[in-house]
């Protein structure tokens, strides 16, 4: 361990005085407002004057509410598409990645995860770009290649327009669990893969009995990642539909900040947020329990 | 030459689909940044061709227009002080926990890094109301508190986990010849710990860059305004004329595009860091 002495009482104080004040600072920007949310969730307040402790009623208020279940199931599915998209197809290309005919390794590996450092926001408006009706590029694409009768008002329609909002969230997102999964990958030992070959075992074998049971815990982290980030997934939406058409693609982060800051009723919004988190800790202890513990 | 035929399928089948998901992942960023540089006639006739032109009077254009040249000081400032915070307070922070041992000292490092699985997200509404008690929205320094919170945990992550493997003995030699902690922190260690330092710049900066709800909530003046704030705002105004918008969207893409081309090894291995230490 790489671990001095503290020499003098003086240095204590040093010490202290050094760790404390970042520490008390970290405590009041982000721990406080945890328990602060869950006070404010059981009160009645505007955001002006004293709240009132209302106990549950937020919370029954919700229960009772259509548009909360509507936005709630709406993220969860995009939580779903984004698990299946994001890692699933993270996971085939880290395979791929490993194949020793492919080439431009490197090139791929920086150009896929580029979108993940762009601003989410400008994805979003980027997409709405090619989603566009009238000058939008995947309509081009489909007018060029002769199947014009697939074109769509892709963002206005109720059906379809929560799946066409996950493509580009999957899109961003894929380069950061590739990278994940290949670091999980390549602290595989070579002389594993080396035997699995004598053995025998190749390709798709390979990658399915020898790889995936040892990279299974950076894979649980990975569907973890991803199911609780999109959990607070905002500013896409904002960006590409607003939540629209009605609530249609709406999330729960985005009903948080309209209760909050449209109608200014700030225990409603309170009582979202903890909604949220309770819901990003639960998928995560859930997928933990599903997925179990495979020790390496 | 049947084995050469099947060997040319199955590299066909290897290289080809990641070769279509690269490009499908730089062709947005291209067209974005060439499209900019179109008049928006030619845009309305093709929105895929390259322009005839390079019509660098967009940017002009959208800088001058709809504040946008006080978004962007607006984030740069941000994310120049930010990163000057973050840099010497996660440094002083990490060095500590990573060097000493004093009681309290667990506990503080699990907090800190419990800090990392907490969607802050979800703490809008509270960090709102809480700044608000303190008088402390709408100022040039609300949300500059914020993000040096929120980079904390992964900075003070990365420089306890770089110095781990970086022996005391320099540290040891110095106390010897007399040099105080201060001395050492920055003089001597500083410098030692700049590889893993430059990696937490990068990553503040792209998260700063980038940060849009939390400067959506609590800024409410037009002149403290940040880029992609700007761009909400730029989308509503101008949405007819296209390549203005797009102008918009590059200038809010170019620098984080330079930070990725120099140092993407860095940007990756921070992510990856900050990705899996919960």
């Amino acid at each position: 361990m790489n671990v001095r002495q503290v020499r003098s009482k003086r240095q204590y104080a040093l010490i202290y005085t050094l760790v404390l004040i970042p520490f008390l600072y970290f405590l009041y920007i982000l721990i406080i407002p945890l328990g602060t949310s869950a006070y404010y969730s059981l009160t009645k307040w505007k955001g002006v004057g004293d709240p009132k402790f209302i106990g549950l009623k937020n919370y029954i208020t919700l229960v009772h509410d259509s548009n909360f279940w509507l936005v709630t199931k709406n993220t969860v599915i995009l939580s779903l598409l984004c698990v299946l998209g994001q890692v699933g197809i993270a996971l085939i290309i880290a395979f791929l990645m490993t194949i020793r005919r492919l080439k431009w390794k490197s090139f791929h590996r920086a150009v896929i995860f580029f979108p993940v450092v762009m601003a989410p926001i400008v994805v979003g408006y980027v997409w709405r770009f090619i989603y566009n009706s009238n000058y939008g590029l995947l309509n081009m694409f489909l007018n060029a290649i002769g199947k014009s009768s697939w074109i769509k008002n892709w963002l206005d329609d109720h059906d379809i327009v929560l799946r066409m909002v996950s493509i580009p969230v999957i899109w961003q997102y894929i380069g950061l669990y590739m990278i994940l999964l290949m670091s999980g990958i390549s602290a595989i030992p070579t002389e594993v893969f080396e035997c699995a070959e004598i053995d025998g075992a190749t390709g798709l074998k390979k990658s399915l009995y020898i790889t995936l049971p040892l990279i299974w815990d950076t894979l649980k982290i990975c569907i973890i990642l991803c199911a609780s980030g999109t959990m607070k997934i905002y500013d896409h939406l904002v960006a590409l539909t607003n939540g629209g058409p009605g609530k249609a693609s709406s999330s729960l982060a985005l009903y948080c900040y309209d209760y909050t800051f449209k109608f200014g009723n700030f225990g409603m919004g309170a009582a979202i947020a903890v909604v949220i988190l309770l819901l990003a800790v639960g998928i995560s202890l859930l997928v933990q329990l599903l997925m179990g513990r495979k020790e390496a | 030459m049947i084995n050469r035929i099947k060997r040319f399928i199955a590299d066909f089948f290897i290289n080809v689909p990641i070769l279509l998901l690269s490009i499908s992942c730089i062709f947005p960023v291209v067209w974005l940044l060439y499209s900019s540089l179109k008049t928006d006639q030619e845009f309305a006739v093709s929105p895929v061709a390259l322009p005839s032109r390079l019509h660098f009077e967009n940017y002009a254009d959208a800088f001058g227009r709809a504040k946008f040249s006080v978004f962007f000081f607006n984030s740069v400032f941000n994310s120049l002080v930010s990163l000057v915070l973050v840099l010497i307070i996660s440094f002083v922070l990490g060095y500590i926990l990573s060097r000493y041992r004093f009681p309290g000292r667990n506990l503080i490092y699990m907090i800190l890094m419990a800090g990392i699985m907490i969607p802050v997200y979800a703490l809008i509404v509270p960090i709102f109301i809480q700044f608000k008690g303190i008088g402390l929205l709408n100022s040039r320094f609300t949300l500059i508190p914020v993000y040096v919170a929120f980079e904390l945990p992964t900075s003070v992550f990365l420089i306890d986990g770089y110095l781990k493997g970086i022996s005391v003995d320099l540290e040891e030699a110095a106390t010897i010849d007399g040099a105080g902690m201060w001395r050492i922190m920055f003089s001597i260690m500083m410098p030692v710990c700049r590889p893993i330092m430059m990696t937490v710049v990068i990553l503040t900066f792209m998260h700063v860059w980038n940060e849009f709800p939390f400067a959506q909530v609590m800024i409410n003046d037009e002149l403290l305004k940040t880029i992609p704030i700007g761009l909400t705002y730029f989308t509503s105004q101008y949405m007819t004329q296209y390549t203005l918008l797009l102008a918009a969207l590059s200038m809010a893409t170019i620098p984080v595009l330079v930070v990725y081309l120099f140092f993407h090894n860095k940007v990756m291995e921070g992510m990856m860091a900050g990705a899996v230490k919960g």
